[in-house]
Parts: C-alpha cells; sequence; structure tokens
C-alpha cells in the first residue's frame, strides 16, 4: 500500500531539480503521518475514512452548557422555562462572546458616547471597561444573562426589521 | 461610616440628577414591592421583561434591583451585558461614522424632523397646484399650462425620492438615539457602582 502511495506521488512531480526533490520527500513524510493518525483500511473505501473523521465533530456541535438554574428564577416557573428553552436555542460562540467580550467589543464600548456630562477622558472610559470585568457573577449566572440578553438583541433585530 | 440614608436609591439619585425628567420617568419607576424585598427578588422580574423585549422595564427593575443592593452581581452582570450588546449593534449600525458627522445625534433628529414636516408640506402644495393646473380648462390654457405641469411634476417625483430617503435615513437615527439612551443610562448605573469617587456628590 505504502509503495502504491509513494508511486502515485512520485507522478505528479516531474522536474528533477532540488526544488521538486524537497517537495517530493516532504510529501512523503506528510503521507505518513496521515496514515498513523487515520488508519486507513485495507479497502481503501472513501465513504469508511469520511465517517471516521466526521462523527467527533458531530458530537462538538451537540454539545450545550449544563446550567444550574438559581432559586430566585425557578420560583417564576414560565421565566424558568423560558431560559431553558433559550439556553438550548443560543449558539455556543454567540455566549462565549457575550460572556466574555473580546478586544473589539471592549473597544466598542470604551467609544461609546457615555453620560451627557462632559469631561470624561479616553482613558478613564478604558479603565471602566476594564472595571466592569473584575466583578463576575457565578459561571451559571453569566451563562443565564448572556443567553437572555441574546434573546433581548434578536427580538430588537426582529423588530427592526419590519 | 456612612448614613444609611445616603447609601440607599444611589441609581435613582445618579440618574434623577444627571439626566432630564423626561428621561428619568422612562426608568426610574415606583414598584408596588414590599419593603423588605431583596435584589435577588427583583433581578428576575428585571430577566422577565427583558425576554418580553420591554427594555425600559427591565432596566427600571435593574435600577431597583441595584438601588436595594448595588453589589447585586447578577444584576450588575446583566447590565454590563446589555451594554456590550448595546455598543455592538451601535457599531453595526454605522453609529460611530453617524457620530463623526453628527455629534449630538438628538440635535440631527431635530433636523431631520423639521426637514421632514417641510418636505412633506412643500410635496402637498405641488400635488394641489398640479392638481389645479389638470383641472383647468380651454385650449389656449391647457397649452399654456403644459409646461408648468411637466415642470411640477418633475419637481413631486424628485421631493419623493427626498422625502423616503429622509425617512428612511430617521428610522436609522431613531434606532441609534435610542440605543445612545439605553447606553447611557446603563454606563451611568455601572459608573456609580465602579467608580464611586466620580460621584461623591451622590453622598453629601
Amino acid at each position: 500500500m505504502n509503495n502504491k502511495k509513494t508511486n502515485g506521488a512520485s507522478s505528479n512531480i516531474s522536474g528533477e531539480d532540488s526544488f521538486s526533490q524537497t517537495m517530493f520527500s516532504s510529501a512523503k513524510i506528510s503521507s505518513k503521518k496521515v496514515e498513523k493518525k487515520i488508519e486507513i483500511p485495507e479497502s481503501n473505501e472513501p465513504e469508511k475514512i469520511l465517517k471516521k473523521e466526521f462523527v467527533p465533530q458531530k458530537k462538538v456541535i451537540e454539545e450545550k452548557p449544563k446550567v444550574v438554574i438559581p432559586k430566585s428564577i425557578k420560583k417564576d416557573a414560565e421565566l424558568e422555562k423560558n431560559v431553558q428553552k433559550i439556553l438550548e436555542e443560543i449558539p455556543k460562540e454567540e455566549l462565549t462572546r457575550l460572556i466574555k467580550p473580546d478586544k473589539k467589543a471592549k473597544e466598542n464600548l470604551s467609544n461609546m458616547d457615555f453620560q451627557t456630562r462632559k469631561g470624561v477622558s479616553d482613558a478613564e472610559k478604558r479603565d471602566f471597561v476594564e472595571e466592569l470585568a473584575k466583578r463576575e457573577p457565578d459561571p451559571d449566572t453569566a451563562t443565564i444573562n448572556a443567553a437572555m440578553v441574546w434573546k433581548w438583541k434578536q427580538n430588537r433585530d426582529k423588530k427592526k426589521s419590519k | 461610616m456612612q448614613p444609611k440614608k445616603l447609601l440607599t436609591n444611589l441609581i435613582t439619585r445618579a440618574l434623577e440628577g444627571t439626566f432630564e425628567p423626561a428621561i428619568c420617568k422612562r426608568y426610574i419607576r415606583q414598584f408596588n414591592i414590599q419593603a423588605e424585598i431583596e435584589a435577588e427578588d427583583v433581578y428576575p422580574l428585571a430577566l422577565k421583561f427583558l425576554n418580553e423585549g420591554d427594555t425600559e422595564m427591565a432596566v427600571g427593575y435593574i435600577i431597583t434591583a441595584l438601588d436595594i443592593d448595588k453589589d447585586h452581581k447578577a444584576t450588575f452582570n446583566l447590565a454590563k451585558t446589555m451594554l456590550f450588546s448595546l455598543s455592538e449593534d451601535f457599531d453595526k449600525a454605522n453609529g460611530f461614522m453617524y457620530k463623526q458627522k453628527n455629534p449630538d445625534l438628538n440635535k440631527y433628529m431635530d433636523i431631520l424632523n423639521k426637514s421632514i414636516t417641510k418636505l412633506n408640506t412643500d410635496l402637498t402644495t405641488s400635488k394641489n397646484e398640479l392638481t389645479k393646473l389638470e383641472g383647468e380648462t380651454g385650449l389656449f390654457q391647457k397649452m399654456k399650462n403644459k409646461q408648468k405641469i411637466a415642470e411640477l411634476q418633475a419637481q413631486i417625483v424628485e421631493m419623493s425620492d427626498k422625502f423616503d430617503k429622509t425617512r428612511r435615513e430617521q428610522k436609522k437615527v431613531t434606532n441609534l438615539v435610542k440605543i445612545e439612551e439605553y447606553v447611557k443610562v446603563l454606563s451611568l448605573i455601572l459608573e456609580v457602582i465602579t467608580l464611586p469617587s466620580r460621584y461623591s456628590w451622590l453622598y453629601k
């Protein structure tokens, strides 16, 4: 099987120059590496190879955060139900982005026009944004808040488009 | 140590001391709640109204929760997350670009409103004039009005386009003004808590 693969690779490389030889040798190395990881079956059927590669990815997509709903929310059964539904709906990357705002989000916020009073310097605005990050609740509460804010944004977008 | 009275309703007092009464009225509400209620009980109400899309009520309950306990982390985090989401919205709606051209969006909004009113009046006048000219009879009169009618028709098309364009702009700016107001209110709430030295006047 190895011989077959090597022959195939060499037919693609036509020149005898050093550059193509280097390329050829690197191609040999990489093909060996792939063989070790994927364990190509004797039959070489592409379907089997694809199945082996895609199964773990599917599991990652379906993974949802396990959140313990606080007692105060549980007192309102309807709210609890809504929170759980939204937690199911929210894409994982949106949740992560809302829980931990990136550099761009922080920059946007420090550029916003805060209160009506004048005299707040850019440095002070940045300090304020950094200060916000220090007061964090427990991860479950942060997740619930992020999910609810995400839904709120979705509803506002729907209203805008009408 | 600060007297207890000075430490209560800090957020409400900060808002009242910063914003116009019309804005305060939208967010500061007298909720019919028991005296012993805790911030933990008010926080779910903010979530509930947020889910219903009633932003002003949600902010109202955030103010109430933080008036009761300014260190209530869940409510503080909710306000913070809303603030980040709003600033992202502002950026996506080209808010920063608008602000460069028109630093005061409220003033720009007034200009747009006046422009719409004027365009609407001019459009009605032109349409009435056109109807009147088209209704005139007599061959000589019709010949005389022909050029005027063509001019008016072109004018009406032009004004209608301008009117639609201004209305679209007004819609965009209305959205930005609303976002900016939410941001100003929420950032003030969070600043009073995180940077109390800037609000020393609240403790006097």
